[in-house]
């Protein structure tokens, strides 16, 4: 299992590199410059040759390319990813408070997709060809049909306007600071709800058919009958025999589903008007802020691969053959 | 000019309650009510000297006094809450402020001449990024404290356009002097973020809370020394999407938006918004236009001729109706009337395929036989010679909801009199660039129409070219000479003779097909009132918000 680990931390090292090193040379080849975005907000008077010389040299672009590489590579073994081109501020305390919402979002709709759906599924895979069945995964297609745009604004309609259950717009209320600890939690939780039902929504339709489908393939199996032939209850031949087996796929999928909605919350972020990191990235490419966009490609980067090293283990750990693979 | 009206359904636009001055019994008005407001994305600094986006413009009447002021009308004037007295010399090329007595900081530091000397001389330094304010404000060659109350300007030279030379921002010497050691670009330090963010400012109101990306809230200084504004606080809400925040004005959580084109025409006309807004609408100095790369490889495009044409086959009424819901108007010339002499004559023009196709052929542009497209010089007898297409690339930026479509229809109706277009689509930075380095055949964007009319030199002088807004490389000498008049002449009705015949030569030119005048489109919740619409909307021009205010609610007992 070390040799496995050690084998796995290795190859996440030159992704993590490859990775950084492409997106510092695609942002900085690409046309346009910090300059010229900065152009637009200038309306009536523009910006002169000397003025967009002096902010090629004010954001330390008049340099080469390997120079600039090389000058920020420095400074980020040292933790230190610049300042923002747009507002000065420290890339790390920018992303420090971006990043909360993010995974607030990212691992709160996963968790709570993965509860409903595996209860749904299991439900769904003992009532197999039942009306309730075939409903339920029709409203599946349905629902991973929808863009995610849609169901947004139909649900800010609904329940923001209409009913005025929820806030639809930012992270917090505005008394946010004078709130007891509680209160604090209760006002997160109902700015969540809205965008999180965007995320769960196509979750669900994703997972639901999926672990059901895994479920029905190992209900069929023959342990599963020797199991129900000795006298177990169906609950313990579920819970005990048939969902630590059908799940195993899962964390596979798991794997590919946490950069999937971290990078696919850029359209819902700004719909919402939440403070994550889909919404940053968006912002810092239009303004070519580079130290941000590089920042967040670091975290990102190393929660994706974080999490793909954490589901590889626990899958050689549930599933032994994998490590001599 | 403003009038009430009713658009086929309950929601008015422009009730004359919305425009209504603050009364002077202060009993009527509700001094402790917050204002909701709207913006778009965040402000990138509250330092005036470093401020560049319209977001951080809304921000400056508020935090900032300064000591002239750009009206409601675009008109220059001085601060009477700062300034004592202001004369330019007999030469105009000196001028002497005088400040009023007892001017504070928000941190009880006394305003001194001082601080308009140290906040010029940082607009001006090397390593500030004044992209704004260093614009104009380069024209005084010398900025003196005279005493604690007075200051001395010296200008390059006797412009006219020195009264807006003189108007820059001012910052606290006491702030941001000790980080210059540390941070001489003024932002790039810690402690110069913080003065950024959090300032110390003179005007009205002070920033009390930087929620980043989702809110800022801002205070009345209550011991401001002008005339206080009503509104006790202000809480501005990053709402990025333009339906999210229509829901959110909707909602009630915010007062005030701008409204898209279709936005006013089409989704606003429900019993759900009359029951919390109105709509208001007015004159904005912001035209769209098309500029030709009159200087470039495209021979098509050269030709002077061949643009008047072009500009023919504009279907502005078209373009109104189906892209801008007949909101717009068809744009008649360059400058804003109000540069001009009374007595210029102009109308908008006609859409007109047959001259067009008429000045095409004059120009060499003729139709082929063969392919229905025209060529410039292509022999009857010999279709497949060598010849020079009549087709241009047209750029547009992506983030444009309107371009595409006006687009189309320019393009259909270029097809109708045998010239291809082809159109590009290019992300806003790049499309700058393109535009900077003059490598595009023709581009369609919007410019917002300055406080005077030398802010248009940089679009057509000669030596704008390289790296200024000439982007179309134009080239006029008689243009370049009026331009240099132009601001060298103070007297007023010379200026507008001026700039009347500028007008007449580059609409001759053509290096720019003007399409349609956009006016300023918002939402206001019934409760706001003393809103003036500037030719640059509601925020960006003295009092703007300042002068908001909302009437105090009966007491029960009455």
């Amino acid at each position: 299992m070390w040799r496995y680990f050690l084998k796995r931390v290795l190859l996440t090292v030159p992704t993590f590199v490859g990775v950084i090193l492409l997106t510092f040379v695609v942002i900085h080849l690409a046309p346009g410059s910090p300059a010229t975005a900065d152009d637009a907000g200038l309306g009536d008077s523009g910006m002169s040759a000397v003025e967009h010389q002096r902010l090629r040299a004010h954001y330390q672009m008049d340099a080469p390319l390997h120079v600039q590489l090389a000058r920020w590579t420095a400074r980020a073994v040292r933790l230190d990813f610049g300042r923002s081109f747009a507002n000065g501020r420290p890339v790390s305390q920018i992303i420090a408070e971006r990043i909360k919402p993010t995974l607030l979002l990212t691992f709160g709709t996963i968790l709570i997709a993965l509860v409903l759906a595996i209860v749904i599924a299991s439900f769904l895979a003992t009532r197999c060809g039942r009306p309730i069945d075939k409903l339920i995964l029709t409203g599946c297609v349905g629902l991973y049909a929808v863009p995610p745009y849609i169901v947004g604004l139909l649900l800010i309609w609904i329940f923001g306007v209409w009913l005025n259950w929820f806030p639809f717009a930012g992270l917090t209320s505005d008394e946010f600071s004078s709130m007891t600890t509680w209160r604090k939690i209760a006002d997160l939780a109902g700015h969540s709800v809205l965008i999180g039902l965007c995320f769960v929504g196509p979750l669900l339709a994703y997972l639901i058919p999926f672990i059901r489908a895994s479920l029905l393939s190992v209900l069929k199996e023959d342990y599963v009958r020797a199991a129900h032939a000795k006298g177990l209850s169906t609950r313990r031949v579920m819970f005990g025999h048939v969902l630590p087996n059908a799940l195993l796929p899962l964390l596979t999928v798991l794997g590919l589903i946490v950069p999937a909605v971290m990078g696919g919350s850029v359209v819902l972020e700004v719909m919402f008007s939440w403070p994550g990191m889909g919404r940053l990235l968006y912002e810092s490419i239009g303004r070519r802020d580079y130290p941000v966009i590089m920042g967040m490609t670091i975290v990102s980067a190393v929660i994706v691969l974080l999490v793909t090293l954490v589901v590889d283990l626990l899958y050689a750990w549930a599933d032994p053959r994998v490590r001599y693979v | 000019m403003r009038c009430a009206v009713a658009l086929g359904g309950p929601v008015v636009v422009n009730p004359p309650e919305l425009f209504e001055s603050q009364p002077s019994d202060r009993a009527l008005v509700d001094s402790d009510a917050t204002l909701q407001c709207r913006l778009k994305a965040e402000p990138s600094s509250f330092n005036p000297v470093l401020m560049f986006t319209a977001i951080d413009a809304e921000f400056d009447y508020l935090l900032w006094d300064r000591p002239f002021l750009l009206d409601e009308n675009l008109q220059w004037s001085v601060n009477p809450e700062m300034v004592e007295a202001f004369a330019f010399g007999e030469d105009h090329l000196e001028a002497t402020l005088t400040l009023k007595p007892g001017l504070r900081w928000q941190d009880g530091t006394a305003l001194t001449s001082a601080d308009i000397v140290f906040s010029w001389s940082r607009i001006l330094h090397g390593k500030v990024l004044a992209r704004k304010a260093r614009h104009g404000t380069d024209e005084i060659t010398h900025c003196r404290a005279v005493d604690e109350r007075r200051v001395q300007f010296k200008f390059k030279e006797a412009l006219a356009t020195n009264k807006w030379s003189v108007d820059f921002p001012i910052v606290p010497r006491h702030v941001y002097e000790p980080l210059l050691a540390d941070d001489p670009s003024m932002q790039r330090s810690d402690a110069a973020v913080k003065a950024n963010r959090m300032p110390v400012g003179n005007g009205p109101y002070r920033v009390v809370e930087w929620l980043s990306a989702e809110r800022i809230v801002l205070e009345r200084w209550e011991a401001y020394s002008g005339k206080k504004p009503a509104f006790a606080r202000i809480i501005f809400r990053v709402i990025p999407d333009n339906n999210a925040a229509l829901l959110a004005f909707e909602a009630g959580r915010i007062d005030e938006m701008s409204l898209a084109p279709r936005q006013f025409a089409a989704d606003t006309n429900s019993a759900r918004f009359a029951k919390v807004g109105v709509k208001a609408k007015g004159e904005q100095w912001t035209t769209y236009y098309i500029g030709w790369n009159v200087g470039g490889k495209n021979a098509f495009l050269t030709d002077a001729k061949v643009r008047r044409a072009l500009g023919l086959m504009v279907n502005g009424e078209l373009i109104n109706k189906q892209v801008f819901f007949g909101l717009f108007e068809r744009s008649v010339g360059l400058f804003p009337a109000a540069f001009l002499p009374a007595d210029v004559e102009r109308l908008p023009p006609k859409f007109d395929p047959v001259r067009a196709g008429r000045l095409l052929d004059e120009a060499g542009w003729t139709i082929s036989e063969v392919d229905g497209w025209r060529y410039k010089n292509r022999p009857v007898d010999a279709p497949n010679a060598a010849s020079v297409p009549a087709e241009f690339k047209l750029n547009i930026v992506s983030a444009s909801q309107t371009s595409p479509r006006v687009a189309d229809i320019f393009q259909s109706d270029l097809r109708k009199i045998g010239v291809r277009m082809g159109v590009e689509v290019l992300e806003w930075s790049v499309f700058n660039e393109r535009n900077l380095e003059h490598r595009f055949d023709a581009f369609l964007s919007a410019w917002t129409c300055g406080p005077d009319p030398d802010e248009a030199r940089n679009l057509f002088h000669s030596d704008a070219k390289r790296g200024g807004r000439n982007y179309v490389a134009y080239e006029n000498a008689a243009v370049d000479d009026l331009f240099d008049r132009g601001r060298r002449t103070v007297d007023s009705d010379a200026r507008k003779k001026i700039y009347g015949d500028l007008e007449r030569i580059i609409l001759a030119d053509a290096p720019y097909t003007f399409l349609v005048d956009a006016p300023t489109l918002w939402a206001f919740s019934h409760r706001v009132r003393g809103v003036t619409l500037s030719p640059r909307g509601p925020m960006h021009a003295f009092p703007g918000m300042r002068a908001w205010w909302t009437p105090r609610k009966p007491s029960p007992a009455n």
